[in-house]
């Protein structure tokens, strides 16, 4: 199968794009390519201040695919021919004729159903208790020692926002951090440990293919498999979260008890909490151990996996989501209502209004500039590039940012080994640790921190968080040059 | 997002059982405070150490108030304060031979209880306040409250003035027509599905007396009391329900706070509860 190098991975719009003109051969004026290039940057805008504008992000990139499709149709830049030469060409049975919207082609359906497949999965699967299992667990392990609660807790967030995704890690520690805390009369330490929990979300972030949403979107696009993301960036996290966690207890000043008196009333503080509290049914938390396992095996062996190879990720995340489901197959409306909508529908939204940036030549216009950074050379090149999108990344989403830079990669032709997929995936996770709207995780830290009347301004967390972000950002330039050229 | 944070805090608070923490009482003192003359103090004071044999093995010193030492409430509360007991052992209406109220401890044992944090041990009396014989010890003894999580102290008492061998039943009644008045606003809010809330919430409020009478049962038994624990956590009406139980029970002592941390001494249901009980013996705390 030939693959355009503008096409998204989905089958069938790969299938379209094979036979639609190539977009970068559009006869395009400069001055349409400056139109969408405003209507890009104006949504990039728009997504820095959804908060101030009081609407979600679904909506925000909803009215932008909506002008977008509308003014692409009247510059008649869209590919509006018909599947039913293609399916000719593949021989259909019947030779019945299939159409299929502009707008619906121009999604990774791939990408959508990854991600809502793997949400409801972690959402059935929590109900199971199993997570606040792991995390009471580990509280009790720590004998209520604030130094080792830290790092306790810094290790869980990482795992939990590699196995589940961010913002559910950030959810689950930061209620426990409140709780415990609390509980241990350590209140002083919250809003450090809160903001350690959020930036270590963002580390956590870069372990798996899946432990993100741009690590989805670059990794699928660049065909980067589960086992070959986790073996590159396992190294780079554990390195990262302990210097995270070392320059936290330094910053923060968090120390060990210093008396036994003091660790027998801390440990008789947190041996109070019973994990199994939240287990309603025994064989449900068995079962969802044995199924989360079997989950990242699936997801890790999926690309050497008959028929599952062909299939994708998405189905095997989707497949597992049924088969949890299962358990509650009288009640599946409450997890259905509980789906994250608003984040499927801006991912729907944003690769539409990116199509319509690639046909209208914005993207490509974005890949010289990415290119000219490139040719300064192995060194800076990598290194511009994994700053520039982590500064990018942290005053707008990184979703949109790393969808864009990954089409300006595979447009490039980027060798699929190349380190500058990974300069966007470190730059686009990491930047998300320099402001408190850089990523969702933080957003949600930052949330628990005035949920529980502690004072934390915008420009508070920037300057608590900068040097955190900085080293991240340094480390991960030194890694890529190091052992990823 | 601040439902989901809610939701997990929620789990955390919830898997956060308050378990009992065993202190020994200390009973060194006792002080025994009479309208009588001094040889029916010593009767009564002969009687109450049998009733209290279980207090009896630590040897507390016992001293007698009688009917010459105190004519004033103020005088009855300088000597307790300056005999500083930690225990008073006393009964109804001290000082009051032609007017006993019954819904009422009396002038004197009343003003007692607001000005002192010391226990204090009522014997019971009849309805025209002449005392009662006292049960021969303290096999069966009630705790009762409201709020029995977290209460170590309550247990700590029930637990220190049962005999070896005794039973002590530990008590906690939620209050049926609080809770459905509440109900009734809940299913006025149009979110809230109302049988689901009542399930719910009548399920948490029984849940955390249950685990801490379970934990209670542990600590003792591992501090070595050899004490049978028995429990009632239910909903119902607290004062008919503790005096069904008293029956059920036998029991021989009754103990129970008389103040809420922001209230004077013998609020609402303590007050009752002197009234109720009259005759079995009651522990003040």
């Amino acid at each position: 199968m030939i693959h355009s190098p503008f096409s998204f991975t989905s089958h069938l719009t790969l299938l379209a794009d094979t036979n639609s003109p190539d977009p970068a051969h559009h006869d395009v004026s400069t001055g349409t390519t400056l139109l969408f290039a405003a209507i890009l940057v104006l949504m990039i805008v728009a997504l820095a201040f959804e908060e101030k504008l009081h609407a979600k992000k679904s909506i925000i990139t909803g009215v932008f695919a909506a002008v977008s499709l509308l003014l692409a149709a009247a510059f008649e830049l869209l590919p509006f021919a018909p599947l039913k030469h293609i399916l000719a060409v593949n021989n259909l049975p019947f030779g019945e004729k299939i159409e299929m919207p502009v707008f619906i082609e121009a999604i990774d359906w791939n990408v959508i159903t990854i991600i809502f497949g793997a949400g409801l999965f972690v959402d059935v699967t929590s109900k199971s208790g199993i997570f606040s299992w792991i995390a009471i667990k580990v509280t009790k392990a720590s004998g209520g020692d604030p130094l080792k609660l830290l790092i306790y807790y810094g290790a869980m967030t990482v795992l939990f926002s590699a196995m589940l995704n961010n913002v559910t890690a950030m959810i689950i520690v930061g209620s426990l951090t409140v709780v415990s805390l609390n509980k241990l009369h350590r209140n002083e330490l919250l809003l450090g440990f809160l903001v350690a929990e959020g930036l270590l979300t963002n580390v956590g972030g870069l372990l798996t293919l899946i432990s993100s949403v741009p690590n989805i979107i670059v990794g699928n696009i660049a065909g980067i498999s589960f086992v070959k993301f986790f073996l590159v960036a396992a190294p780079f996290v554990v390195v990262c979260t302990a210097v995270t966690l070392w320059m936290s207890k330094v910053i923060f000043k968090i120390k060990s008890l210093q008396s036994d008196q003091e660790r027998k009333e801390a440990a008789a503080l947190v041996a109070a909490f019973d994990e199994n509290d939240g287990i309603e049914s025994r064989r449900f938390f068995n079962f969802c151990a044995v199924i989360g396992l079997l989950f990242v095996v699936a997801l890790s062996s999926q690309s050497v996996l008959p028929l599952a190879d062909k299939l994708g990720m998405g189905f095997v995340a989707m497949t597992f989501a049924a088969i949890v489901l299962v358990a509650f197959k009288h009640e599946v409306n409450k997890f259905y209502s509980a789906v994250d909508w608003d984040l499927l529908g801006f991912f729907a939204c944003l690769f539409v209004v990116i199509n319509v940036m690639e046909h209208a030549q914005v993207l490509a216009a974005l890949g010289k500039g990415i290119s000219a950074l490139v040719a300064f050379g192995d060194l800076v090149g990598p290194a511009g590039l994994t700053a520039g999108s982590a500064v990018a990344s942290s005053v707008t989403d990184n979703i949109p940012l790393a969808a864009m830079l990954a089409k300006i990669l595979a447009a490039e032709s980027t060798d699929p080994k190349s380190s500058l997929w990974w300069c966007v995936i470190f730059g686009a996770n990491l930047g998300g640790n320099i402001t408190p709207i850089g990523s969702a995780s933080t957003v949600v830290a930052v949330t628990i921190i005035h949920k529980h009347k502690l004072k934390l301004s915008f420009g508070g967390f920037v300057k608590t968080a900068a040097p955190f972000a900085a080293v991240q950002i340094v480390l991960a330039i030194i890694y890529v040059l190091l052992f990823l050229r | 997002m601040p439902d989901k944070i809610d939701a997990f805090e929620s789990i955390f608070k919830s898997a956060d059982k308050l378990s009992m923490v065993y202190d020994h009482i200390d009973v060194r003192s006792v002080l025994l405070v009479t309208d009588r003359n001094a040889a029916v103090s010593d009767q009564i004071r002969e009687s109450a150490q049998r009733f209290l044999s279980v207090i009896e093995r630590e040897k507390p010193s016992w001293e007698t108030i009688g009917d010459e030492s105190y004519q004033t409430v103020d005088d009855l509360i300088g000597l307790v304060k300056k005999h500083g007991p930690d225990l008073i052992v006393t009964y109804r209406h001290l000082h009051e031979t032609h007017r006993r109220p019954r819904m009422s401890l009396g002038v004197f044992l009343d003003e007692l209880t607001q000005a002192t944090t010391i226990p204090v041990l009522v014997l019971p009396t009849d309805e025209d306040g002449h005392l009662l014989d006292l049960p021969p010890s303290t096999t069966s003894v009630m705790v009762v409250t409201d709020h029995l999580t977290g209460d170590n102290e309550l247990v700590d008492y029930g637990a220190r003035f049962t005999v070896a061998k005794g039973t002590l039943v530990l008590v906690h009644i939620e209050d049926d027509a609080t809770f459905e008045t509440y109900l009734a606003e809940f299913e006025k809010i149009p979110d809230l599905e109302t049988d689901l809330v009542r399930n719910l919430l009548r399920e948490r409020l029984l849940k955390a007396p249950s685990e801490y009478v379970q934990s209670c049962i542990e600590v003792l038994r591992k501090a070595g009391l050899t004490i049978r624990v028995e429990s009632k956590v239910a909903f119902g009406h607290r004062i008919n329900d503790y005096e069904q139980l008293l029956n059920e029970h036998s029991v021989e002592l009754l103990i129970f706070h008389t103040r809420e941390d922001t209230e004077l001494a013998m609020g609402g249901m303590a007050y009752l509860m002197t009234a109720r009980f009259t005759k079995t013996p009651l522990l003040l705390l």
